[in-house]
């Protein structure tokens, strides 16, 4: 299995979040490589130094986040070709109509709305999961 | 009221006989014998209706009395008559530098032409003075009228002032209930993200830790939860609210049955459970925001569904009444409403709360009597006003409640308002 089909990419400027949805990942999927971001930019520029054996699988991102919103995240990964095969996830506290819109139009594969416990977690970290063959 | 003449005349006699001629007229007199002596009663006295004088004195005579009289103002304004014994044209000497009031009689005096000279002056004063005394009055009533004017003018202004400030408060209390809704918004919506965190952490901690945690532990995290999950019934009420109070959605025709038979389905379970008897009229078709209306008859039927008797079956009646030209609501009189009852065989409350359950954040019962925000109720009076109607409840303790929304037929053409927003 290559690196880039065991890597998952989380974008949250919240650090108990992406702890708790890391532990929902890794709860489904013990074998996966979890990697944090705390902003839009950081992401950009981690993307731009992989190689494309080195792409992750899945990328999960967060729509409030400092500098750049979600929906301006994907729109940067939709410039670049080599992301438009990546499934992009957008997992938001936000559940407004206009930012679920938005966030589908600039090419998120899907939008999810945080839940408000492990088990919901869980569920949603599998659904995610199933786009990408880890 | 006796008219003053001031008799003057160096000749005693002179003096007592014009007094004898003209003494059945009615006048008073006051009499002086030199020029001077006329002089110094009119020092202290101008209210002369007219002054006969002799005009062959000592010392000072008749014209240079006169011409001394005329220079005071204050008492140009009395009559002269002249008594002379000459007749080459003295008058003529007088007449050089004063033209007015003066006449001249001639001795011997004819007492029938003095009596007549002397009334007809005393008529004349007699008329000026009425002239003057309405003058006066006009003038006051003048006064008075600018005075009127004047405060009319102020309480214009006063009134234009007011309105100002009215529209200016009117201005600024829809910009602080923006703000307000703005702020509800916001607020409910960031504290959504550490109730999540609550409750996320405390399931966590008990998947985790279930298996060390007695009883009394357990007992602990399930109080946390459901105090967190009450907490974000609340929040996402406080959401719904001041969502509606932002959005501005148009309304379009449709069928009110429909809509609340859509609530009905999302209601299913709950009347399953409840055993609950729901008998839905003919609802009519009116010009609404279906976005709103639905959760107008959730909260409703909810409402109903919540507050029923154990001990019997519960029956929730859903009918329409159309009222036309009610004048009992402060509308024009073009206005047709349609009523629509939600009435329920449930244990209803004290009438005397019927205006105060409508109220944001109000309850009649505890919360482990029966569940609820005390937010739903203010949401359907709010959703009810959007409509330009009316929400109102009848209830008896034991016996039910009958929610009664009147919507108007027509919607109103919508008002610009005044900021343009």
């Amino acid at each position: 299995m290559s690196q880039r089909n065991r890597s998952i990419l989380l974008a949250d400027d919240d650090p108990e979040d992406l702890e708790l949805l890391e532990e929902a990942i890794l709860s489904i999927e013990p074998g996966a490589i979890v990697k944090h971001f705390y902003n839009g930019r950081e992401v950009i520029d981690f993307l731009r130094e992989c190689s494309d054996s080195e792409l992750p699988c899945l990328i999960i991102l967060d729509y409030n986040m400092p500098q750049m919103t979600g929906a301006e995240l994907l729109t940067s990964l939709g410039d670049d070709n080599r992301y438009k095969t990546i499934p992009k996830m957008v997992l938001s506290t936000s559940n407004a109509e206009a930012h679920i819109k938005l966030c589908l139009k600039n090419g998120a594969t899907d939008y999810f709305v945080k839940p408000f416990d492990m088990k919901e977690l869980q569920k949603l970290a599998g659904k995610m999961l199933s786009v990408c063959n880890l | 009221m006796h008219q003053k003449i001031l008799l003057v005349d160096d000749r005693e006699d002179n003096l007592l006989s014009m007094e004898a001629i003209l003494e059945t007229e009615g006048y008073q007199f006051v009499k002086a014998n030199s020029g001077r002596q006329a002089l110094k009663i009119l020092l202290a006295e101008f209210d002369f209706a007219l002054i006969l004088m002799d005009v062959e004195m000592p010392n000072l005579n008749g014209f240079e009395t006169a011409a001394l009289i005329y220079e005071r103002e204050k008492l140009k304004h009395i009559p002269i008559i002249f008594i002379t014994a000459h007749t080459y044209g003295e008058e003529n000497i007088f007449k050089g530098f004063r033209t007015g009031a003066v006449d001249y009689i001639y001795k011997p005096i004819n007492p029938e032409l003095l009596r007549v000279k002397v009334a007809v002056f005393i008529d004349l004063y007699k008329k000026n003075y009425q002239l003057v005394l309405q003058e006066k009055k006009l003038i006051a009533i003048n006064k008075s009228l600018q005075n009127e004017i004047n405060d009319r003018k102020a309480s214009e202004e006063k009134i234009i002032e007011l309105n100002k400030q009215l529209l200016n408060n009117i201005d600024g209390l829809e910009k602080a209930n923006k703000e307000l809704d703005r702020f509800a918004f916001m607020a409910s919506h960031d504290l959504q993200e550490p109730l999540r965190k609550i409750r996320t952490f405390s399931d966590r901690l008990f998947i985790k830790y279930k298996d060390q945690l007695d009883s009394d532990g357990i007992m602990n995290i399930n109080r946390i939860q459901s105090a967190a999950t009450r907490m974000q019934e609340l929040i996402k009420d406080i959401l719904t609210f001041s969502k509606l109070s932002v959005q501005n959605e148009s309304f379009v025709k449709a069928d009110l049955k429909l809509l609340v038979q859509e609530v009905l389905e999302d209601l299913q379970l709950t009347v399953l459970e409840k055993k609950a008897c729901i008998e839905l009229g003919a609802l009519p078709t009116l010009f609404v925001n279906p976005g709103l209306i639905k959760p107008l008859f959730f909260n409703l039927i909810s409402n109903a569904l919540k507050y029923s008797r154990k001990d019997q079956p519960l029956v929730i009646k859903i009918y329409p009444e159309y009222v036309h030209n009610d004048q009992s609501f402060q509308h024009s009189a073009a206005m047709n409403f349609c009523r629509i009852y939600v009435k329920d065989n449930g244990i209803g409350f004290d009438q005397q709360y019927a205006e105060q359950i409508f109220e944001m954040f109000q309850r009649l019962h505890t919360q482990t009597e029966y569940e609820g925000t005390g937010i739903g109720l203010a949401l359907c009076k709010q959703i009810v006003e959007k409509h330009k109607g009316f929400i109102s409840a009848l209830s008896k303790v034991n016996e039910g409640t009958t929610f009664i929304v009147s919507l108007p037929l027509q919607q109103p053409v919508k008002e610009k308002s005044l900021n343009g927003v």
